[in-house]
């Protein structure tokens, strides 16, 4: 290669790379510039959704769904990642999910007493999960819909987060190897991820 | 005169690469290190090894929404975001389709990559031989046209790209799936290797055989990279180069020679074409930042865009010589269009291995082979596919749509859940002359381009044996010993397994193909194709080993003729 080729094989590649880094940036900031998102909830939503988060993963001998921030993630989740029909259908099965509770208890469920929330989650779980005689619920599906969502963002949003994958399950980073086969120790928790 | 003749000498090689990915590289590193002065051409932008993989080692907590998709990826990328592999864990990866539109005659999911180093970057990695099973299917059958190679002529290209790469596997002694020159395989676990022996012994009087899966990740260093982590997150790009993609193996092979100049940003536009001398001159570029044009000259010209991008460039480089696209004589380019169909299998749950686990993430799975309609078999349709799948132990996700809350809920599903295993899989589509793409000038890209219009859908051969690819799953499953076995359909659509091919032809007569033996333009003697769009049949198996040794092989025969004075 003689230097004036070499001068320009450089040329091409600083080329490259130089306008690379400028041109990304120039897209980057068109296209991800923040799109508008509009909080959807209001603050007894987040209550109720703070008071079932903690019911669901509580603090134990580890972290629970408040350390991780798991409330503040699903709503930031719903208002991001889900579009408007989906949205509405969440809040209108959090709405139900909060009347059914006033109905029964008289209070909100971020209200009640620890007994009431679980008496309350436990009939809402068998209208969800359990037999199919939900037509008779006075609630469309939306509620369902709510509640299987929201179960699955709290689940998410704990065992993905920093305390969840490495204080309650076991984050390892970078493995190294693989062994196919090996006992499994008593109370072993899973691998995170 | 003195000025232009200067600026031609300035932009001329002895070879041009159109396209960086996984056969663009082997050309590009094969032509350099035979001393040719190679230019590569890549559309899109510049991804530097490791430092610009820059997901590749965030932990899950640090992806805002934990790798989901928002409403503006959803928005920018309404293609890409039909399925998995365009996820929060590495967006900057996929193309942005609003920006790149073709039109859909009929569904069919085009995910690209538009970098250097393209979707090797992204690859299933997934590395599996073709035998003479499927170079002769199409004459068996009398479907499509012949392949002009049989398996003996690939073979040492096989050892000669797998060397290279480092492709991990088990010599099984399989005629249907050919062993080749692997490192050491991955190794399966407890579940698996229960199943596999019992799916080996129940069927020994059929073809039917369980082995680990043969994958381009390293199980030892090899040429000076890493072996894999158990990570499992190549999709991000490797930070150890673990895993072969262009960046990791054949770009730097290539720079290391001194013959390499490589140009991102570079849309290839045309191939230009004198007419009096039949070969083709140059390349003409459209740069995708200054949107200035240039032309850059060569003896050879390998075109790896993709089988989608190379077709686009030859139905676009028209002239009198070829009114309807470079080299297409044979009015066969933009058709046959083929992909895997896939997303059907089975899965069950293996009891009796609660105290048994695994450690590290294996990039890989197992696989079954092809065991259809070999030898004297004759089922309602013809091919077959194989399987790939794995078992695993549950995660905290099945706790979601499980009953139960509170400490002894947390607990519990904290704890490794019930063993699964999978299969699902990949069937070989036939070659129909009616799947096909056409130059669309109703619509334009970003650029001002006209795009691609895909008409392609599958027929009453794989719908047919779609039927056995559920059904042998759960047979399999269930021989194994698998509890509460359940199928799945879970629908395939032209594109989505991402093994587009076809839509220019290897085959023996020119009135019906559109290149010979060496993946050479049977009308343009100096031109190359070895990216998918060479291939006259899809087999069922992973492509991207296959093009890597059409590649080599052709760089070889294209070197070789170019010193005779033949190009």
């Amino acid at each position: 290669m003689n230097r004036r080729e070499a001068l320009r094989r450089v040329a091409w590649l600083m080329g490259g790379t130089l306008t690379a880094g400028t041109l990304s940036a120039v897209l980057y900031s068109c296209h991800r510039q923040p799109e508008e998102v509009t909080d959807h909830f209001t603050d007894t939503h987040k209550q109720t959704l703070t008071s079932l988060a903690d019911i669901i993963l509580p603090r134990t001998d580890t972290p629970g769904a408040l350390d991780a921030g798991v409330p503040d993630f699903v709503v930031m989740m719903i208002n991001e990642c889900y579009p408007n029909d989906q949205q509405k259908k969440f809040l209108e099965g959090l709405n139900a999910f909060n009347d059914q509770c006033r109905q029964t208890y008289g209070e909100d469920f971020a209200s009640c007493s620890p007994d009431q929330q679980k008496q309350h989650l436990s009939a809402v779980e068998k209208q969800v999960f359990g037999s199919t005689d939900a037509s008779q619920n006075h609630a469309s599906d939306a509620l369902p819909y709510f509640y299987r969502t929201a179960k699955e963002l709290i689940l998410l949003g704990y065992f993905t987060s920093e305390p969840g994958a490495t204080k309650d399950l076991v984050y390892v980073p970078v493995p190294g190897k693989y062994e196919g086969c090996i006992p499994l120790k008593p109370g072993q928790h899973a691998w995170a991820m | 005169m003195y000025v232009n003749t200067e600026a031609i000498k300035q932009n001329t090689y002895d070879a041009i690469v159109v396209g960086s990915g996984i056969s663009g590289g082997w050309a590009a590193k094969e032509l350099t290190e035979k001393g040719l002065k190679t230019l590569l051409l890549e559309r899109g932008r510049n991804i530097r090894h490791v430092v610009d993989y820059t997901t590749a080692t965030k932990a899950p907590w640090e992806f805002k929404h934990r790798g989901r998709l928002t409403n503006e990826m959803r928005r920018t990328h309404p293609v890409q975001s039909r399925d998995y592999p365009y996820s929060e864990f590495n967006p900057d990866f996929w193309v942005n389709d609003l920006e790149n539109p073709y039109i859909e005659t009929k569904r069919f999911d085009w995910f690209r990559g538009y970098h250097v180093g393209g979707r090797s970057l992204m690859w299933g990695r997934q590395s599996y031989r073709w035998s003479d099973l499927d170079f002769e299917a199409n004459l068996r059958d009398g479907i499509g046209v012949d392949w002009p190679i049989r398996y003996k002529d690939i073979a040492p290209w096989y050892d000669y790209v797998e060397s290279f790469a480092g492709i991990s596997g088990n010599r099984d002694g399989l005629p249907q799936l050919p062993d080749g020159k692997f490192l050491p395989p991955m190794e399966m676990n407890c579940v698996e290797k229960v199943v596999a022996q019992r799916i080996n012994e129940k069927f020994k009087n059929t073809p039917c055989r369980m082995i680990i899966g043969r994958c381009a990740n390293l199980t030892v260093p090899h040429n000076g990279r890493s072996n894999c982590q158990y990570r499992n997150l190549c999709s991000r790009g490797c930070p150890y180069g673990a895993y072969f993609s262009t960046q990791s193996a054949t770009l730097p092979a290539a720079m290391a020679t001194g013959n390499l100049t490589l140009r991102p940003y570079s849309i290839v536009t045309e191939v230009m074409y004198d007419k009096d001398k039949r070969r083709a001159t140059g390349v003409r570029v459209l740069d995708a930042e200054t949107l200035q044009t240039y032309e850059f000259y060569a003896r050879i010209i390998f075109l790896n865009a993709s089988t989608l991008g190379t077709t686009w460039i030859l139905l676009h480089s028209t002239s009198d010589a070829f009114p309807n696209g470079l080299g297409n004589s044979s009015g066969q380019v933009g058709h046959n269009l083929m992909d895997h169909h896939f997303r059907c299998g089975a899965s069950g749950e293996m009891e009796g291995f609660e105290d048994q686990y695994y450690f590290g993430r294996r990039a890989n799975g197992i696989y079954i082979p092809r065991f259809r309609n070999l030898g004297k078999e004759k089922r309602d349709y013809i091919r077959g596919f194989g399987y790939q799948g794995s078992a695993s132990r549950q995660g905290w996700s099945r706790g979601i749509a499980e009953m139960g809350f509170g400490a002894e809920f947390k607990e519990e599903i904290s704890r490794p859940g019930q063993w699964v295993m999978g299969l699902g899989g990949f069937g070989e589509t036939l070659p129909y002359y009616e799947n096909k793409v056409t130059l669309d000038y109703s619509k334009k890209d970003k650029w001002g381009l006209p795009v691609l219009n895909i008409d392609c859908e599958f027929r009453e051969n794989e719908k047919k044996m779609r039927e056995d690819m559920m059904n042998d799953a759960a047979e399999m499953l269930e021989a194994a010993g698998c509890k509460n076995v359940k199928t799945f359909d879970a629908g395939s659509w032209p594109g989505m397994a991402i093994h587009e091919m076809g839509t220019a032809r290897m085959g023996r007569d020119p009135k019906t193909s559109v290149l010979n033996a060496y993946n050479q333009m049977h009308d343009v003697k100096n031109v190359f194709i070895t990216d998918g769009a060479c291939m006259t049949s899809s087999a069922c198996q992973n492509p991207s080993l296959t093009y890597m040794a059409l590649t080599a092989r052709a760089a070889d025969y294209a070197v070789k003729e170019l010193k005779k004075g033949n190009i």
